[in-house]
């Protein structure tokens, strides 16, 4: 196992400087001079603005450029925001914990519905729970997160009072925003999980758990959900890209702080470094996630094997 | 009582002119002014007591009861001499005093009332400033208050490696600063600068502890702001909050204000809510106290509400409106221009998007502004039939689809909006009313501050307008030749007569000298048909009853001091 | 199975070829649901084609007289902040978003198809390449990916949907290698092989049929990611120009009136709810009849 994780960590270096590249590259095809939008409005002459080109290192040739950013990034600085002057490394580290817990409650509450609904839906196939588990889950992805994020806001903070509607202060200011995002989530959870469900239930072994007089809970529990959680865990690693393209939504009509808003704020403002920043601390986040999830994966799956 | 539900108050100060390079303010909607119900929008008046009265004793109580103040920027800086954010004025506001404070109307034959400076002589050529200072001010940091203060805060502005945004174009032409004793000092401008009293009375020059400067150094302000206002900095946690506390040391205030000593509240949470609808949803369940930038149906269902207050102020400087790109095609002909002017329906828009909130604008001064000519309103009211002729005379015949031709091209305009602004409604008004006489309107939009930059290069015809400042000065940041390239001229307009009536408006510090100057420069900019003004803004602000006497700037900006927080 | 494929839905046990289209149809109009959706779905479509011809107003027509009325006789569905009818706008509304999301799809799922296959089918270091550069966009955050689009090409439905397809590519092309690889191990494939089938036939007779069935299936899951993507982008202010009727920029107008006219919102927050709703049930329905582990009794 040790061996397994060392390999894939290494596999990972490669596709983590890919990304830097990649977004490096983007960075710097997008139209528009830092240097200007910085100076914007400071009544600067153009020779400030050259000046602070230079100052910035934007002049030099991108090759050059990349590798500085590479060899800084090795020492983990990620430079200094253009916007707040703050080191990018401790925007992300204010900004991250928001996001993360945001993240985890998220894909607790979905994978609250969605197992809730495969397991029911596949136990009661066909049946008007199935339809109505099914149907649940799929209204999260077919309702668009801002619109949903205000109607939960409206019945639940307005009407019923019950919870916040600024996404902040603990637990019952994570709920509605989380609850928004996980609903969405829900939906390929509960139909992974009762397709799964379903298949490992025609399994031989699951009849034979029957003919031994096992209780149908115990059975379907206990055996068969083991298996079909696999995919579901699979899945939940791979959704954390689109975790963050929820997450910007739903930090920005909650008012939460996190790496989303950040990211968009960035982007506005053609902030490089903040942006290169917040998508290599996801993209390294994204890898950690998969490989805990391939390892969750054969500890699950004893019979999985890996080359 | 209907008074109550529209609370006008007190003016205090201007602010800086430059203040809305990043700003925002100008809306995310469309600010409302409750002006229904309220008739007459005097401009400045505030229902304060007028002058002589003199301020009711310290506050009994210690300060308590705490406001959460949504807004909806995250502001950059708090350091006012770097920030270009309305966010970050709103904060600084009540952590800096500013030395003088500008108060038009407040007090017959008197503009300028004491801050930090007790009193003040002006040289006649407008390029020399003395200020004779308060003894008994202290910095948050315990930091006596001097003369050396105001001037290391303003070396700090012009220092390159503060990158002010906005402060230093307040400034103007600064040559250095002389301390002539502890509680004496000379600012000295390189030409003369009319438009100085106005600026200094903003808080972007307010003054800056040195210890905290030297302390924090130049950048490192912007997260530590330490200054001598009624409130001091507690934490700023980004992208969430900034906490202000009540300065128990206060003792201060200027004589406008109702009392003396510390604020009556004891913390303000400034929160960041970047939603329009959740600024709402959340006054509405009281987990914030004053919402700024709503949208305009939901300030109108607030003004009739039982437990909410709608706060508005009117403010100086120029109308929210659109600018004409006069060096591209086919707006750089001169008729075409105009005849976007008639074909303007601002009372149109206003019913539309503003009613009983705004009102139209139809010059390019607010009301109240320093050299506002009420003639010049006349010059171009809604006339479509004009407009038609004009198009006509300027060779653009009737064409396909309703669309106006030449030389085989259709008669169409590229409008690049700043995303976000609130201001894309105008603009589908507006291509509805230009289509009708012939004109084909293409809206596209990006996001500040790359727009910026488009603007700068006059990829554009029409530009939104969002900067704006309380002195007519302010037509040298944006209609000043030599703004083309870097600056705020999106209208690419340059006329050098133009420049040389707004700088000699700005040689003296004499109001009535100023105004025949600036009238000229602004009856020959509208002339040129550069902007298209569109309405004229009010600070709108949604508030829990609970709170009371908060107080507004020249500019709109609320101001807590003498502010109150009922149970 | 390797690591990459768990993530895929599980290729059809048996052999889809040989299958009568009859068969499958009445397999798909068994679950009512499916059914259900598929009209609505060709609903839509005709909405789609006809659109500008069938509105009871011009839905870019300004009268600010008229605006922010409740459903009523004159309008069913209200009039918007401007006056224009919502129910014109809707029905108009149809095709951008449509034609939008099958452009996005069209995307996604092309690139997908040849670079899945290409990985899938020549394996090795081809196959290395390939995935570690999917990895590397599936590492990417996909709105971040489609803002820095957006930003580079400009705003604009077109462009929004290129973004939203650009993101999606990984997703397919994970898809059909996965599929291509798990189908070349399958018994009747390898069987196949053994009594002497070409490589060719192989492909086109169990290989293909499959990876087809696949990507339908995933397209339609996908169509409706790609429909709230366009609209998210719109509500962070990069979309479709006014005064094109588009739902997802309709609906995020409207959430500014939402207390005043709620109508503005719900009316095409409702359509883009059921057109995805019903997607997703042809989905559903689409995998049942292909599969008969799934298939009801």
């Amino acid at each position: 196992m040790g061996l397994f994780i060392g390999r894939r960590l290494i596999g990972s270096l490669p596709i983590l400087f890919g990304i830097t590249a990649l977004v490096f590259l983007i960075l710097h095809l997008i139209p528009g001079d830092p240097a200007q939008i910085m100076l914007f409005g400071t009544n600067a002459t153009p020779e400030q603005v050259v000046n602070l080109r230079q100052a910035l290192g934007l002049d030099r040739p991108l090759l050059i450029q990349y590798g500085d950013f590479v060899w800084r990034l090795l020492h983990g600085d990620l430079g200094v925001s253009f916007i707040s002057q703050r080191r990018v490394s401790e925007e992300i580290a204010i900004q991250f914990p928001a996001t993360a817990t945001l993240a985890l409650v998220t894909m607790v509450i979905a994978a609250g519905i969605g197992l809730s609904a495969g397991v029911l839906g596949a136990v009661y196939r066909d049946g008007w729970v199935d339809m109505l588990g099914t149907g649940f889950s799929v209204l999260g992805v077919a309702v668009p997160n801002f619109w949903l994020s205000v109607l939960l806001i409206l019945v639940f903070a307005v009407h019923l009072g019950w919870l916040p509607a600024l996404g902040e202060g603990g637990v019952r200011g994570i709920i509605l925003p989380a609850a928004s995002l996980g609903w969405g989530f829900s939906a390929i959870i509960t139909r992974l999980c009762r397709a799964s469900l379903i298949e490992v239930l025609a399994q031989p072994y699951v009849s034979t758990a029957y003919a031994k007089g096992l209780r149908a809970s115990v059975v379907v529990l206990r055996h068969a959900l083991k298996n079909a959680l696999i995919p579901v865990v699979t899945l939940l690693g791979l959704q954390l890209g689109n975790l963050l393209s929820g997450a910007v939504v739903v930090e920005t009509i909650f008012g939460r702080q996190g790496i989303g808003s950040l990211a968009v704020r960035a982007i506005q403002a053609k902030d490089f470094p903040t942006i290169q920043g917040v998508v290599l601390v996801v993209a390294l986040v994204y890898v950690l996630v998969n490989l805990l999830v391939d390892v969750v994966y054969a500890a699950l799956d004893p019979r999985v094997h890996y080359g | 009582m209907k008074t109550r539900r529209v609370k006008r108050t007190l003016v205090a100060k201007a602010l800086r002119p430059g203040e809305r390079a990043g700003a925002v303010r100008l809306t995310r909607r469309g600010l409302l002014a409750g002006a229904a119900g309220l008739g007459s929008a005097a401009l400045l008046g505030p229902l304060v007591r007028s002058a002589g009265t003199a301020p009711v004793a310290r506050a009994a109580t210690a300060p308590q009861g705490r406001v959460v103040f949504g807004m909806w920027q995250s502001p950059e800086s708090l350091d006012p001499g770097t920030s270009g954010l309305i966010s970050s004025g709103y904060i600084s506001l009540n952590v800096f005093d500013p030395l003088i404070w500008h108060l038009p109307g407040m007090r017959q034959g008197q503009e300028y009332f004491p801050g930090l400076a007790l009193r003040w002589e002006v040289s006649a050529d407008a390029k020399q400033f003395t200020f004779h200072l308060r003894k008994d001010v202290k910095f948050h940091d315990g930091t006596p208050f001097t003369a050396q203060a105001v001037k290391d805060t303003l070396e700090h502005i012009v220092n390159p490696e503060t990158k002010s945004r906005s402060a230093i174009t307040a400034l103007g032409p600064y040559s250095h600063t002389e301390v002539k004793a502890d509680d004496v000092v000379t600012i000295v401008f390189k030409e003369s600068n009319g438009a100085f009293l106005n600026n200094v009375a903003t808080s972007g020059l307010a003054p800056i502890s040195p210890t905290a400067l030297k302390q924090y150094g130049n950048q490192g302000v912007s997260q530590h702001p330490v200054g001598t206002g009624p409130f001091k900095f507690q934490e700023w946690v980004p992208g969430s909050h900034v906490t202000i506390v009540a300065n128990p040391d206060y003792n201060w205030a200027p004589v406008v204000a109702h009392h003396q000593g510390p604020p009556h509240l004891a913390e303000i949470t400034y929160r960041i809510v970047p939603d329009a609808s959740t600024r709402f949803n959340a006054l509405k369940t009281g987990e914030v106290l004053v919402a700024e930038n709503l949208a305009p149906t939901d300030v109108t269902a607030l003004l009739h509400a039982p437990n909410f207050t709608v706060f508005t102020a009117s403010v100086t400087g120029m109308p929210y409106a659109i600018m004409v790109n006069v060096k591209r095609p086919p707006t750089d002909d001169l008729k075409v221009r105009q005849a976007l002017e008639f074909a303007t329906n601002q009372e149109a828009i206003i019913e539309a998007l503003y009613k009983g909130i705004y009102q139209p604008a139809h010059n390019i001064f607010l009301p109240g502004t320093l050299s506002y000519d009420p003639s010049l309103d006349k010059m171009y009211q809604y006339n479509p039939a004009r407009a038609k002729s004009l198009l006509d005379e300027a060779g653009w015949k009737a064409g396909p689809g309703g669309t106006r031709q030449k030389d085989g091209q259709p008669l169409r305009l590229q409008f690049i909006n700043i995303a976000n602004f609130g201001f894309d409604q105008i603009s589908q008004l507006l291509q509805a009313q230009w289509q009708d006489v012939g004109i084909q309107t293409d809206i596209s939009a990006q996001s500040f501050p790359t727009v910026a930059e488009t603007y700068n290069k006059g990829d554009h015809n029409l530009a939104d307008f969002f900067y704006y400042s309380v002195d007519p000065f302010l037509m040298r940041a944006l209609y000043a030749c030599d703004q083309v390239a870097h600056g705020f001229n999106w209208m690419h307009y340059c006329d050098p007569q133009v420049d040389t009536l707004v700088s000699k408006g700005n040689a003296t510090a004499d109001p009535a000298k100023r105004i025949p100057f600036f009238r000229q420069a602004a009856k020959t900019a509208m002339e040129a048909a550069v902007v298209i003004p569109i309405y004229q803004q009010r600070a709108v602000f949604a508030a829990s009853s609970r709170v009371q006497a908060v107080r507004f700037t020249v500019n709109g900006f609320p101001i807590f001091y003498d502010a109150t927080l009922r149970a | 199975m390797d690591a990459h494929a768990p993530s895929t839905p599980r290729p059809f046990p048996a052999p889809l070829a040989g299958r009568r289209p009859s068969r499958l149809l009445r397999q798909f109009a068994r679950h009512r649901l499916a059914v259900a959706g598929g009209v609505l779905l060709l609903v839509v479509f005709v909405l789609a084609v006809l659109g500008p011809v069938i509105t009871p107003y011009n839905p870019e027509r300004v009268r600010i007289a008229d605006r922010l009325r409740p459903p009523e006789a004159a309008h069913w569905l209200g009039t918007d902040q401007f006056g224009r009818d919502v129910l014109s706008r809707v029905i108009a509304g149809a095709r951008p978003t449509c034609v939008a999301a099958v452009i996005a799809i069209g995307i996604a799922a092309g690139t997908g198809v040849i670079l899945g296959a290409v990985a899938g089918y020549a394996g090795g270091a081809v196959d290395g390449v390939v995935m570690r550069a999917m990895d590397i966009m599936l590492a990417f955050p996909g709105i971040l990916l489609a803002l820095v689009v957006v930003t580079i090409l400009g705003t604009g439905l077109v462009n929004v949907m290129i973004a939203v397809g650009v993101s999606l590519i990984p997703v397919f092309t994970r898809l059909v290698r996965g599929t291509m690889l798990s189908i070349r191990q399958r018994e009747y494939v390898l069987s196949a092989r053994a009594i002497g089938c070409r490589s060719a036939r192989i492909l086109g007779r169990h290989i293909l049929p499959n990876v087809w069935a696949q990507v339908a299936v995933l397209s339609t899951t996908a169509l409706g990611w790609a429909i709230i993507a366009g609209s998210t982008l719109n509500f962070l202010g990069f979309g479709v120009h006014p005064p094109t009727p588009e739902w997802g920029a309709d609906l995020n107008t409207g959430r500014e009136y939402l207390n005043a006219a709620w109508w503005m919102s719900t009316a095409p927050g409702t359509a883009i709810v059921l057109v995805i709703l019903a997607i997703n049930f042809v989905g559903d329905g689409i995998t049942e009849a292909l599969d008969p582990a799934l298939r009801r009794r």
